[in-house]
């Protein structure tokens, strides 16, 4: 049976490792990154969108291709739990179907792209 | 390790793709051709640069072959920078009514909270009276009346926790270093803030037992200053508008550009950033009641350092 994939995001004297498949999406806030996870934790860790984006890359390997985008400059979500998209409203909505709700906003055109992305490549 | 940094805030990428490029779905472009359309951009604006500098270096020479030579000899310039005075490139203000509207007689110690909208930009003026400002390491208890406005000051560094540039605490100078030119400097309870490399300030708050910290200048003089990042996050500022001073919060995410920019439309003379985000922070309005910016999130760093307002006790 194979391993869950984990994502270390270790800075200074803290580390945070969240299995990939319980990430729901990560948020730029300036310098720092809220990681939110399936339990609905939201931690605020320093590190930048940009490098939270390379590390995914980097740790999960071929794993992470496809499960994870990054939408403009302020988001990096888990395509697993892309739940409704509203792009006249500007809402994305990722849920799990189960306990894990989060509505969240974007702007139009990357709403319009990732919808777009789903219909031609539904995961 | 390829580094991301070109995502637009309109484009979406597939994380882990080899090639690295953005997602161009919907808009009908092949990686390939927005590559070269990006090469083809770069070189006509190379080439407009070059035509540009030839112009400019043409008219020079032939203003210097034609220019008429006074027979008294050569007349000083209007403007010689050489000998003339400094006089700083600053567009002129005139007095400006203050933002507050409480009355000049209050003795009141609170914060006045006002709303005001600047280029479409939902700004939050946090204005404190009758306080005196200090900087405090740690985080300020919520519950101690004195304070009636705390908003975080300088960054923190991720790696070591330190302090990011210079910083002197009651005269106690905890950090050093030079990282962003803007300054805050507190001496005998009153502010000063600035843009400049090395600042007398630092030292005469170590000298009278002052407060100093360093964050990004955002207005010098009235004018916008340019600064790197360019993420967009809820952005908070600490503002001189006429000996006036007080902080600034967006209820959006803006870009420190637009940010500056309204604090310039807004009238401010002098800018410098606070710590923005979703940083703590908190403040008491007319009726003390305790209003705070975000929650505390647990687990702060050592050297977590706050700008805060205490009233004059027990007048308030």
């Amino acid at each position: 049976m194979e391993q869950p994939k984990h994502i270390v995001l270790s800075r200074g004297t803290e580390l945070l490792r969240v299995r990939a498949d319980r990430l729901v999406y990560v948020e730029s806030e300036g310098n720092y990154s809220h990681v939110v996870t399936l339990d609905g934790r939201k931690r605020l860790v320093s590190f930048q969108l940009g490098q939270i984006e390379d590390l995914i890359g980097d740790q999960l390997g071929d794993a992470v291709e496809g499960r994870f985008l990054r939408l403009g400059r302020g988001l990096i979500v888990n395509l697993d739990y892309v739940y409704f998209i509203d792009v006249a409203r500007q809402q994305l909505v990722l849920s799990d179907c189960a306990g894990c709700y989060h509505e969240l906003s974007a702007s139009r055109e990357v709403l319009q792209k990732l919808k777009l992305y789903l219909e031609n490549d539904p995961v | 390790m390829i580094r991301f940094d070109d995502i637009q805030d309109n484009e979406i990428r597939v994380i882990g793709q080899r090639d690295g490029h953005p997602h161009s779905q919907g808009d009908g472009q092949s990686h390939g051709c927005h590559a070269s359309s990006r090469r083809r951009h770069a070189v006509l604006v190379a080439a407009c640069i070059f035509c540009l500098g030839l112009t400019a270096v043409l008219c020079v020479l032939l203003y210097r072959h034609f220019r008429p030579v006074s027979p008294e000899g050569p007349v000083p310039e209007v403007f010689d920078p050489s000998s003339s005075t400094v006089t700083p490139l600053r567009p002129y203000r005139g007095a400006v009514a203050p933002l507050s509207e409480f009355p000049d007689a209050s003795v009141l110690s609170c914060t006045e909270h006002i709303r005001r909208t600047i280029n479409d930009i939902p700004l939050d003026i946090y204005i404190p009276h009758n306080a005196v400002p200090k900087l405090y390491v740690g985080t300020p208890d919520i519950h101690d009346k004195k304070i009636i406005l705390a908003a975080q000051a300088a960054d923190i560094r991720a790696d070591n926790g330190k302090i990011t540039g210079a910083f002197v605490l009651e005269g106690r100078p905890l950090a050093w270093g030079l990282s962003k030119k803007g300054y805050v400097g507190i001496i005998d309870g009153k502010i000063s803030i600035g843009m400049a490399d090395n600042s007398p300030l630092f030292e005469q708050a170590t000298e009278t037992g002052g407060y100093f910290f360093r964050q990004y200048p955002l207005v010098s003089d009235g004018c916008l200053v340019e600064n790197e990042p360019k993420n967009k996050a809820l952005r908070r500022a600490i503002c001189d508008r006429g000996g006036e001073i007080f902080i600034v919060l967006t209820a959006e995410r803006e870009s420190l550009h637009d940010f500056s920019q309204a604090l310039v439309d807004l009238g401010v003379d002098e800018a410098v950033y606070l710590v923005g985000a979703s940083s703590f922070g908190f403040w008491r309005d007319a009726a003390d009641h305790l209003i705070q910016f975000n929650e505390k999130c647990s687990g702060g760093y050592k050297y977590e350092n706050f700008i805060v307002w205490e009233r004059y006790w027990p007048l308030g």
